[in-house]
């Protein structure tokens, strides 16, 4: 399969066609929505993985085969999704492509992906609260809405967890499919216990951890002061030196919310903006389908 | 002691300020970067803002040490080193040696201070046993320094000189020496004569101290007894020598040692061995040169001057009549101690090897020569012991310990070590190169500037 590239994004007009072209294209190698809802058809099975839901055990399956298995089951009714974007001044950042374009092509396209299985889709953005929003809709175009939507933000402002996704978890009723798409750069403990707070209410997550190609291999070299674009504190900084320890400090960080999602039960795929959406979603989604939780494409 | 040619040079110290000022200064004007976060960065930021501070102290330090090294290279460092050759000589009057030193207790000695004209001296002291002093002002410039002193008692002794600076510096200098009551003298005589009580075996024995007087042991003595072991060997009856005793003669002669050789008048050319002229590698083996007769009707008679020829004997004159019978052509180079009135040499000296063969052209009992009845045979034949037995310099050694006169008559010597330096800055340039590349060995430091 040929992915697009992230940097093509700006040859093609408009985040709407791009979407489009994304999920058009992966789908081509890709017939089955992996989406799965609750307490409906049943679909298959799988192999219990810790954190499956227990309720969910085939145990007549299990007095057969002494082995422990996980049904899944086709939604009948309407997946209700969300996709909660992180716009955080830090998601701005990237030179060849900002997390926050490919950030938006990645909400794009999953919202494309949702209200093309006819589920809805709602995105709300988000940095020190809930910022703005697009209430879930299943038309088709609402999509049109959404990438509207997208393109008429800007990032800003600080990454603050703890409001707006303890917030919306609090005002959502319904399970639902969500949808995080941030680089967590916020204070981790704010950042785990919102997360927790969505889990908490049986949604199924999905938490894209994104990270600018740049802010992962930090390949300047020299003398720089360097800026926080959230706080606007600065330090004076040798980058070529301090690149060790640096990527030391932010694989132990990725590690650490990569383990959090996966022991909380949510879905874990950690990308750079260089990798490919279309591929991000595809190996996603295979993942998914074969009972997978955690991909990492670095 | 260090010192530098051209100290001028050390105002190139001035260049100190570059590095110094390049450490103050602030550094390059940082790029201005928007970064998503510093979150990552701060873990390791204090850490590296240490290590990053004493980076730059080392290389401060560095570039510091270089520029010192540099200057002082062109600056000429030298090293005075002070060698302490012996800052005087002395020496003492003959009889006064090294062990085996023997000297005669009672008898008075002179010790010799040569100064140099650099020396810095106020007092020379002599202690002799640590007991007796005796002090000597010493003035300025060159010149010498006497001090006469005697040793009592026999047995051994040690000298100390003690030389006070005129900074109140003081130096000291020993050395060992024995006194004897005698000199360990080998007589081989004819037991025959030795019974006579003849003239020399008395004048040993009447000394005031005495000697050990192996008379009997003859030529047979020099078989058992090493000949090193003694002073002086007198032999009576040359005409008596084998070969065996010849060489052993030779070899004590090589090593040091005394004979005197009586050629008496009695004596036949028929007991002449062959010893004295042929035997030996020279070509008149102990003879001090050509033997050109023997004829006791020729024999030089008359009365003899003692001349001051004999250097100990100092300046007295005694008049003395013998008959000699032989007569002697006398090799240039050997010293003719004693004249007959008719300008006949009747003691000649010769140097074998490293010892003294003195030929006696008369009597070894002296019959017939008056030289008993003058008296002056005791002061005659002690000078000549004297003489055949000469004092080795004492040798004197520095008491470090208390060695502080450096000025007196040291060695100056010079030592360069600019290439040390030189050796130095190469070193510390490579140091500064690795620092500069920002990557040390081991030292993976040169994070960030603050």
């Amino acid at each position: 399969m040929k992915f697009l590239n992230p940097e093509q994004f700006a040859k093609i007009a408009g985040l709407e066609l791009f979407s489009r072209k994304i999920v058009d294209g992966f789908l081509s190698g890709y017939h089955q929505s992996s989406f799965h809802g609750y307490n409906v058809e049943f679909a298959d099975h799988k192999t219990y993985e810790r954190g499956d839901d227990l309720r969910n055990i085939d145990w007549k399956l299990f007095g057969r085969t002494d082995r422990l298995f996980v049904k899944r089951f086709h939604e009948e009714t309407n997946l209700r999704s969300f996709v909660l974007l992180d716009n955080s001044a830090s998601m701005a950042f990237g030179d060849s492509i900002s997390k926050w374009d490919y950030s938006r092509v990645l909400c794009a396209s999953l919202s494309f992906l949702m209200l093309r299985q006819k589920d809805s889709v709602g995105v709300w953005l988000f940095n020190e609260g809930l910022q703005a929003m697009v209430p879930p809709r299943a038309k088709k175009s609402h999509f049109t809405s959404i990438c509207r939507f997208l393109e008429n933000s800007s990032p800003g402002g600080k990454t603050f967890f703890g409001e707006s996704i303890v917030g919306l978890a609090r005002n959502l009723k319904k399970r639902s499919l969500i949808c995080v798409i941030s680089d967590f750069l916020g204070e981790e403990d704010q950042i785990f216990p919102a997360l927790r707070s969505l889990s908490g209410r049986k949604h199924d997550i999905i938490v894209f951890h994104l990270l600018s190609g740049e802010e992962y291999e930090l390949p300047y070299r020299g003398f720089y002061r360097v800026r926080d674009m959230e706080t606007g504190d600065h330090l004076d900084l040798r980058l070529d030196a301090m690149r060790s320890e640096y990527q030391s400090a932010v694989n132990a960080g990725r590690r650490k919310v990569m383990d959090f999602c996966l022991s909380a039960g949510m879905d874990y795929v950690q990308h750079t903006t260089r990798t490919p959406v279309e591929k991000v979603l595809f190996e996603y989604l295979i993942k998914r389908r074969r009972g997978g939780r955690g991909v990492v494409l670095l | 002691m260090f010192f530098f040619e051209i100290p001028s040079f050390f105002f190139g110290l001035l260049a100190l300020a570059v590095p110094v000022i390049l450490h103050l200064l602030p550094r390059l004007k940082p790029q201005l970067m928007d970064f998503s976060s510093l979150k990552y960065f701060k873990e390791g930021y204090f850490r590296m803002k240490n290590r990053l501070m004493f980076f730059n102290m080392l290389r401060l330090l560095v570039r510091v040490a270089c520029i010192s090294c540099i200057v002082a290279f062109f600056a000429g460092p030298m090293r005075k080193i002070l060698i302490a050759k012996p800052a005087l000589h002395f020496h003492s009057a003959p009889g006064l040696r090294i062990e085996p030193a023997v000297i005669l207790a009672g008898g008075k000695q002179k010790l010799v201070v040569e100064l140099p004209a650099s020396h810095q001296m106020s007092e020379v002291t002599l202690s002799v046993d640590g007991r007796e002093r005796f002090g000597r002002a010493v003035p300025q410039g060159a010149g010498t320094v006497e001090i006469p002193f005697s040793f009592k008692d026999q047995g051994q002794h040690e000298l100390t000189v003690a030389i006070v600076s005129q900074d109140g510096g003081r130096q000291e200098y020993t050395a060992g020496c024995r006194t004897t009551p005698g000199w360990n003298a080998l007589f081989i005589v004819d037991e025959e004569q030795l019974r006579k009580n003849t003239v020399l075996p008395s004048f040993f024995s009447s000394m005031e101290h005495s000697m050990m007087l192996s008379s009997r042991a003859g030529f047979d003595m020099l078989e058992r007894i090493a000949p090193s072991g003694y002073d002086l060997v007198v032999i009576s009856d040359a005409g008596r020598i084998d070969l065996g005793t010849y060489r052993k003669l030779e070899k004590y002669l090589q090593e040091g040692g005394s004979v005197w050789l009586f050629l008496p008048p009695d004596l036949s050319t028929d007991y002449l061995n062959k010893i004295l002229f042929s035997y030996s590698e020279v070509n008149h083996g102990f003879l001090p040169g050509r033997l050109l007769s023997w004829n006791s009707e020729d024999a030089v008679l008359g009365r003899t001057v003692f001349s001051r020829t004999i250097s100990s004997i100092g300046n007295w004159q005694g008049r003395f009549s013998f008959k000699g019978s032989f007569l002697i052509d006398p090799e240039p180079e050997n010293e003719i101690l004693l004249f007959s009135g008719k300008g006949k040499p009747l003691l000649i000296k010769k140097d074998f090897g490293e010892g003294r063969v003195y030929t006696f052209l008369f009597s070894w009992d002296a019959a017939g020569t008056g030289l008993w009845e003058t008296k002056l045979i005791v002061p005659f034949f002690t000078d000549l012991l004297i003489h055949s037995c000469p004092a080795e310099p004492v040798k004197w050694y520095s008491r470090a310990a208390n060695d502080s006169l450096p000025s007196v008559s040291d060695q100056e010597t010079f030592s360069d070590f600019s290439w040390l330096l030189l050796l130095f800055s190469l070193l510390f340039l490579f140091c500064e190169g690795l620092l500069a590349s920002g990557r040390p060995p081991g030292l993976k430091c040169s994070g960030m500037v603050c």
